[in-house]
């Protein structure tokens, strides 16, 4: 039956929104304000006193970043290893996932421990690369993609998902002369809509935000970097001068350095920023709904 | 059922095993990153004999017909790369010495890729570094190569890079540094300067800055004004923000006090000996309580200390500094004069010259200190045992240290777009204004951008004739001060060469020293900004102690040993008048 609405509740409802309103507003302004700067002449930006409005609209920022040709180079290093990766990750951590959920695996406590282990312990970053180079993985496209197959926590957020699924589905699959890839593959990864796009958004994300593999692995081989690294680079460069201060350079080297640079790296900065953000912010809201049911999955059993 | 279970439980045991198996096919001598670096340096020490003995079979002067290929790595995050042969410059020098370079730099995180780098044996052929610990490591380890047999088959190098600079880059008796940046002759160039804004010194009735005193009257007049024409507020006095912890004031204000310069760092000598400018109470104390006298006056803003470069452009492109001791040759960098002038046509700023640095009570102009300028900062390019054939390297940046180089450097090469002759001495004539080119036409040419290494002399010498030979108004701001007004203030002197190289920064000292100085740079504008002339000098006195009680003294010593052997080696201070 509809409650008749009271005094009360519209003022609680204009607080709410008075305050959500407010929060929004201070995470969105620096994003508004960046765009502003990126769609800005960059020599009247200089002049300060930009908010979320574009002074002298120009979109020659962004010409400017899309003629550097290592942008698109990295945009398809990007892409693919978000592709690749995620499919490739998603798979083989499912596959574990599914195995490790089987309460009748022989050696199951055994496995699971071999998988929590590396969760608090690393080799650090020497012996990872002697291990990487020993493979011939460095300066190749394969070092993003195969140390990053299996992530054990979305291994053990899948465990526990599958392994509340009924197990008649699976038995009655069995009955009917299925062995287990059928089972996987057409049984329960259709039922597992939410955690898949769950993993997959998880997995996704690390790809496409991951720089610090590209950094100590590729050398060399600046065709190889994703788009991280290249706006990483930007904006290092764009520090460059408070770096050399701090590392105790007289003024005339920072000069002599400092000549040959480029003068409204803000502007760049803020363009390339822009670039990189924008695939993600488009494709979230499609997949929101099943991000948040995909939070809480994993944590009520039955 | 159960088979199926035994059956891929014993796949899965084998596929683990064959896990580790892989491991340990290398693992046998990786046990710990040292040893295999340390084997990796005795394998390394072997080869670089034989190196050496095939490096003077293959050396090439002179003949660049085979073609060469390198890997260059610069040690640092902040470098920016850009392709070589692509623009007028890099093309130029690719077809001249047949070469083709593939630079590469640490996207962040520099000192873990070096580590790395060193550990594995994965090095490159040339890197570009600071003469910091990692380079004296590398030089221990015998990573490097030396460049003396290149010097023997060039020794046009020997006329740009002075023996006595050669001497204080040797490590251990072995040279292993081509300088990024040398000097040989004289200390040209000037950066610091004190620049006041035309408007408002007008509006001040253009008072007289002949003396420290002129300075600090002006200031105040600048604050009583108030506001801008645009109703702006007006920042009587500031410093920029390339250093964020006070050094930048004080520089200027010890300075007119005709004080030897103080190094970044926080060092200086006074009366002969190397101290910690916190122990002066000659100068530094005093500069100090001055500083803080006008901060008291409400001359100094409090976002001094904090603003970002982009901030403070935007304060002097809207012309709200009265007066300023600050770094003028940014304006080539950040462009805020051109700014400025763009939106206020009749505004300018306008650096002092006479006097350049207007001397306190009681001192005498001429006795008034100006830039100091070593002969290498340390900093400079490495062959690693890695490199073979480093002589065509070798002789590619002693020709850019050349005069003619320098032209190449600067203006493009010969027969491009800005010059196609050179004059009587040796300077390109320009047949268009720098000035008037445009972005793209910049990029193309590749303009300062390949000082890789760089030579002092050559570009400034070269720079400034350029600049004279251009009609007034097309003159450069930045080029013509220096060459007009600092250069004949500047002076050569070596005698600060390696000081922090005595105290290794992962000793216990070296972890002092920085302790030390992360004191000094959060306290100095805590004394600076303090509110009294008491807490002033309670912080101050506070400070000291700090220092005493952490090695300072220690460290000093240290410094001022190395500074009195720098001071015979050269035959005297500069700072004797």
């Amino acid at each position: 039956m509809v409650q008749k609405k009271k005094a009360g509740d519209y003022v609680f409802y204009i607080v709410t929104i008075a305050i959500v309103g407010a929060f929004l507003l201070t995470i969105a302004y620096p994003f508004l304000n960046s765009l502003a700067i990126s769609l800005n002449d960059a020599k009247d930006t200089a002049l300060g006193g930009l908010s979320i409005i574009p002074r002298k609209f120009t979109l020659s920022n962004y010409t400017r970043v899309f003629k550097n040709s290592k942008i698109y180079q990295a945009y398809f290093i990007t892409i693919s290893r978000t592709i690749v990766g995620t499919a490739m990750g998603f798979l083989f951590t499912a596959m574990l996932s599914y195995g490790l959920s089987n309460k009748n695996l022989m050696g199951r406590k055994f496995y699971t421990m071999i998988c929590l282990i590396p969760m608090y312990f690393s080799g650090g970053i020497i012996p990872t690369y002697f291990l990487m180079q020993s493979l011939h993985l460095t300066n190749s496209f394969w070092v993003y993609i195969l140390p990053n197959l299996v992530g054990l926590w979305n291994m053990i957020l899948m465990r526990t998902y599958f392994s509340q699924i009924p197990d008649a589905m699976e038995e009655s699959a069995r009955i009917d002369g299925a062995n287990y890839f059928t089972i996987f593959f057409k049984i329960i990864l259709p039922v597992s809509g939410t955690i898949i796009a769950t993993i997959v958004l998880y997995i996704a994300v690390f790809q496409w935000n991951a720089w610090f593999d590209a950094s100590i692995y590729i050398n060399n081989k600046d065709e190889l970097k994703p788009l991280q690294s290249i706006l990483m680079q930007i904006v290092n460069e764009a520090k460059y001068a408070e770096t050399m201060a701090q590392q105790g350079m007289s003024a005339d080297q920072i000069a002599a350095a400092g000549a040959g640079k480029d003068t409204n790296v803000r502007s760049i900065t803020m363009a390339t920023m822009i670039i990189t953000i924008l695939p993600i912010i488009v494709t979230y809201p499609f997949l929101q709904k099943y991000f948040i049911q995909g939070v809480m999955v994993g944590s009520v059993k039955g | 059922m159960k088979k199926t279970k035994v059956l891929a439980f014993l796949l899965a045991c084998t596929m683990s095993v064959s896990v580790l198996a892989a491991c340990s096919d290398t693992g046998g001598d990786s046990s710990s990153a040292e040893s295999k670096g340390a084997s990796q340096a005795s394998k390394v020490e072997e080869k670089s004999s034989e190196a050496e003995t095939s490096v003077e079979e293959t050396n090439t002067t002179g003949d660049y017909s085979e073609p060469r290929s390198y890997t260059w790595y610069y040690n640092n995050d902040w470098e920016t790369i850009r392709p070589w042969g692509n623009d007028d410059v890099s093309k130029y020098l690719k077809e001249k010495f047949n070469v083709d370079i593939n630079f590469s730099r640490a996207d962040a995180d520099y000192e873990a890729k070096l580590n790395i780098m060193i550990s594995s044996g994965d090095l490159p052929d040339i890197i570009t570094m600071g003469r910091d610990a990692n380079f004296l490591k590398m030089a221990e380890l015998g990573l490097l190569q030396s460049i003396d047999p290149l010097r023997e088959k060039n020794p046009e190098f020997d006329e740009y890079v002075k023996e006595s600079t050669r001497e204080l880059l040797r490590v251990d008796g072995e040279l292993y540094t081509i300088p990024t940046w040398a000097r040989a002759n004289g200390a040209t160039g000037g950066n610091l300067s004190w620049m006041y804004n035309k408007r408002i010194y007008e509006a001040a009735g253009s008072p007289d800055l002949t003396t420290f005193d002129g300075l600090y009257e002006y200031a105040k007049k600048a604050k009583e004004i108030g506001k801008t024409e645009e109703g702006l507020d007006i920042i009587p006095f500031a410093s920029g923000t390339d250093t964020l912890d006070g050094e930048r004031i004080l520089n200027g204000f010890h300075r007119s006090m005709g004080a030897p310069s103080a190094i970044y760092g926080w060092y200086a000598p006074v009366d002969g000996k190397l101290t910690n400018v916190f122990y002066d109470d000659k100068y530094w104390r005093v500069a100090t309580m001055e500083a803080n006298k006008w901060y008291r006056e409400g001359l100094i803003s409090e976002t001094n200390f904090s603003d970002t470069r982009d901030q403070l452009v935007e304060k002097q492109a809207a012309g709200r500094f009265g007066l300023m001791y600050y770094d003028f040759s940014l304006d080539d960098v950040t462009h805020f004069r051109q700014i400025l002038k763009e939106a206020h046509p009749d505004d300018d700023y306008v650096v002092l010259t006479d006097p350049a640095f207007p001397p306190t009570n009681g001192v005498d102009a001429d006795k008034v200190y100006g830039e100091y300028k070593p002969t290498s900062s340390g900093d400079g390019i490495n062959f690693t045992t890695k490199a073979e054939d480093p002589q065509r390297i070798f002789d590619m940046c002693t020709y850019l240290m050349t005069q003619e180089g320098a032209s190449v450097q600067m203006y493009g090469p010969k027969g491009g777009l800005l010059w196609d002759e050179t004059d009587a001495d040796g300077n390109p004539i320009l047949k268009k204004s720098e000035g008037l080119l445009t972005e793209e036409e910049k990029n193309q040419l590749g303009l300062w951008f390949w000082m890789i290494p760089g030579h002092a002399d050559s570009v400034d010498e070269t720079k400034f004739a350029v600049n004279a030979a251009l009609p007034e108004a097309e003159r450069s701001f930045v080029v013509s001060y220096q060459a007009d007004v600092f250069t004949p203030l500047n002076f050569l002197t070596d005698e600060f060469f390696g000081l922090r190289d005595t105290v290794s920064p992962t000793e216990d000292l070296g972890i002092k020293r920085q302790a030390c100085e992360d004191q000094i740079r959060a306290q100095l504008p805590k004394i600076i900004m303090a509110s009294t002339e008491e807490e002033a000098t309670k912080l101050y006195d506070e400070l000291v102690d700090f220092l005493k009680n952490n090695g300072m003294d220690e460290i000093v010593a240290k410094y001022d040993a190395k500074y009195q052997e720098n001071v015979k080696i050269q035959g005297g201070t500069a700072y004797n008048r």
